[in-house]
């Protein structure tokens, strides 16, 4: 691989870019499978649902979130190890990476809080949203476009664009 | 008829022949005037370095006791208080500022008496903060708390935007010091009290003393009132709200509104304290989301909707980080930039403050001392008959 970028016609990629693409879209891909086709992906689609009704059914309400935070924060380790390196950030690790989390937020709300789908278009809608305007507006604006495609998202639909909206009974 | 009569004459039964002052109010106002007077006292007594330490309490209490009533009172999550800070401080320095600044572009500044800007300060924040009411209308929980911090962003954008307002990140623009009836709240002129002599932090400690009592009077007020209750039925059950009478989009607006006026007020006091208003370089600034959720962290700690206990929030997590800068050489903390600074074990401080409220107390320090004001009513109760009923929570402060 080397620190030579590759050509694919008229695109050039860096080798981590590449990378990450390809972990990324395993990593959805057996995220999706997970999610529909094991327990324990059902267990906690059922949790995410209602958490009542879940345990009443005998999901272990403390495993299901447990093991919930584990994969949050091995994910989130997958795309650190992606952030530090230089073709991403420029500069690694720094004071304000963190910064970066916020960036998922708005990805996690535009596709919907209950939605993996959604998680995914949303990070789309973010990654695009956020790149054209860096292009095309300016930077300092980039980080604002991304909150205010979340914000009108919001008014429409106030649970994200594949959320389950919420019913209360009266 | 006679059910009419038979009525008021239960009514007139039950309750008790003559309402005579519990000892419990009379010590609880005894309480806060002591309080009051030492703080009053206190520029006598301590170094302008404390009593800047503070001041900067005091901002964060007034921003608190917002932040409380929205989130613990009216139950809508807000991340957006530091923007509401960067407009009130905004407005503060057009309204009362000059255009001309040396050294500096065009700049806008209105020129009006600093009492009327500061008044008009609060009223944009609060402006702002009725806005944002359709997306607030619209949204609840955690959906709600990431709308609200587009607005932080948004904030921080606009900062470095709108130099002609701000004054730039570069350089911010320099604030009309306050003033009242001609009186300076700077280091202009010279007075001394009983031979001390009062300068800028002494001056301002009074002027921030009156900001904070008028502010947790009015919330104070608020809470206890119907409006209030409007905000606790919402933040319980909207449709049962609603069925009650309450307008619940008017309810949510509403807080949404004072709390971003307390948040202007709040910044108005940044401002002055700084004597400086600078939009931030960095997402990690005086406007910035760490701000937010330090605001969130004193309204956790103090116990979500409690205003008393909002100001103790604010001397916990911004009394911490500049008490332990005044005693950093005391402390052997080194170089106030090293690493391990006093803001960094600060943050330390409120985090474990957090953690232990959620896991231990989700009521709050305010929980703690209802319990204890419980234990000692009951000790020096005579009558044993309601030891089985436990006391009433104040009307503002009944979380279910």
């Amino acid at each position: 691989m080397g620190r030579r970028p590759i050509q694919l016609g008229a695109v050039t990629l860096f080798s981590t870019q590449l990378v990450a693409l390809v972990v990324g879209l395993v990593l959805i891909t057996a995220f999706f499978v997970a999610f529909r086709f094991t327990d324990w992906g059902i267990a906690m689609r059922a949790q995410a649902e209602n958490r009542e009704a879940a345990a009443l059914m005998g999901i272990r309400s403390s495993r299901v979130t447990a093991t919930a935070w584990l994969v949050a924060g091995a994910l989130a380790a997958v795309a650190v190890m992606f952030i530090v390196t230089q073709d991403f950030s420029g500069t690694g690790l720094s004071r304000s990476t963190h910064a970066i989390a916020f960036a998922a937020f708005p990805a996690a709300i535009i596709g919907g809080l209950d939605s993996t789908a959604g998680a995914v278009v949303g990070g789309v809608i973010v990654g695009l949203t956020q790149a054209l305007t860096e292009v095309y507006v300016s930077i300092p604006f980039a980080k604002v476009a991304v909150f205010l495609v979340m914000l009108v998202v919001l008014v429409v639909r106030p649970a994200g664009l594949f959320g389950t909206r919420e019913l209360s009974r009266v | 008829m006679s059910d009419v009569s038979d009525v008021s004459t239960a009514v007139r039964a039950t309750t008790p022949p003559a309402p005579r002052p519990r000892a419990g109010t009379l010590v609880r106002v005894g309480g806060w005037l002591v309080l009051l007077l030492v703080l009053s006292g206190l520029p006598f007594v301590v170094g302008p370095g404390l009593l800047s330490a503070g001041q900067y309490v005091m901002i964060g209490a007034v921003g608190a006791i917002g932040l409380t009533l929205v989130i613990g009172q009216a139950g809508q999550l807000s991340l957006a208080h530091a923007f509401f800070l960067l407009v009130g401080g905004t407005s503060y320095a057009v309204l009362a500022g000059e255009t001309e600044q040396a050294g500096s572009e065009y700049i806008v500044g209105l020129g009006l008496p600093p009492l009327l800007a500061l008044v008009g300060a609060v009223v944009i924040s609060a402006l702002a903060g009725f806005a944002f009411a359709p997306v607030a209308g619209r949204l609840t929980g955690i959906y709600l708390g990431v709308a609200s911090l587009a607005l932080v962003f948004l904030g921080f954008y606009l900062g470095q935007a709108l130099p002609m307002l701000t004054g730039g990140a570069a350089s911010g623009r320099n604030p009309e010091p306050f003033s009242l009836f001609g009186f300076a709240f700077s280091n202009e002129g010279y007075l001394a009290v009983l031979g001390v002599p009062f300068r800028a932090p002494e001056r301002l400690w009074y002027l921030f003393l009156a900001f904070t009592v008028i502010a947790f009077l009015l919330a104070r007020g608020a809470v206890r009132s119907r409006v209030g209750r409007a905000w606790r039925a919402v933040r319980d059950h909207e449709a049962a709200a609603a069925v009650m009478g309450v307008d619940v989009l008017r309810a949510k607006a509403g807080a949404f509104a004072v709390s971003a006026a307390y948040a202007g007020l709040s910044g108005v006091m940044v401002t002055l304290w700084l004597g400086l208003l600078k939009p931030d370089e960095s997402e990690f600034g005086t406007y910035g989301l760490n701000t937010s959720i330090a605001f969130l962290a004193m309204a956790i700690i103090g116990g979500l909707g409690s205003i008393p206990g909002a100001v103790v929030g604010a001397l916990i997590v911004y009394g911490t980080p500049q008490v332990l800068t005044l005693f950093a050489d005391e402390l052997g903390l080194g170089d106030t930039l090293a690493g391990f600074s006093p803001t960094v074990i600060s943050l330390y401080v409120y985090g474990i403050a957090v953690i232990a409220v959620v896991l231990f107390e989700p009521g709050g320090l305010a929980a703690i001392g209802r319990r204890i004001a419980g234990l000692s009513a009951r000790r020096t109760r005579s009558d044993p008959a309601p030891a089985t009923t436990p006391r009433p929570a104040p009307p503002g402060e009944d979380r279910s």
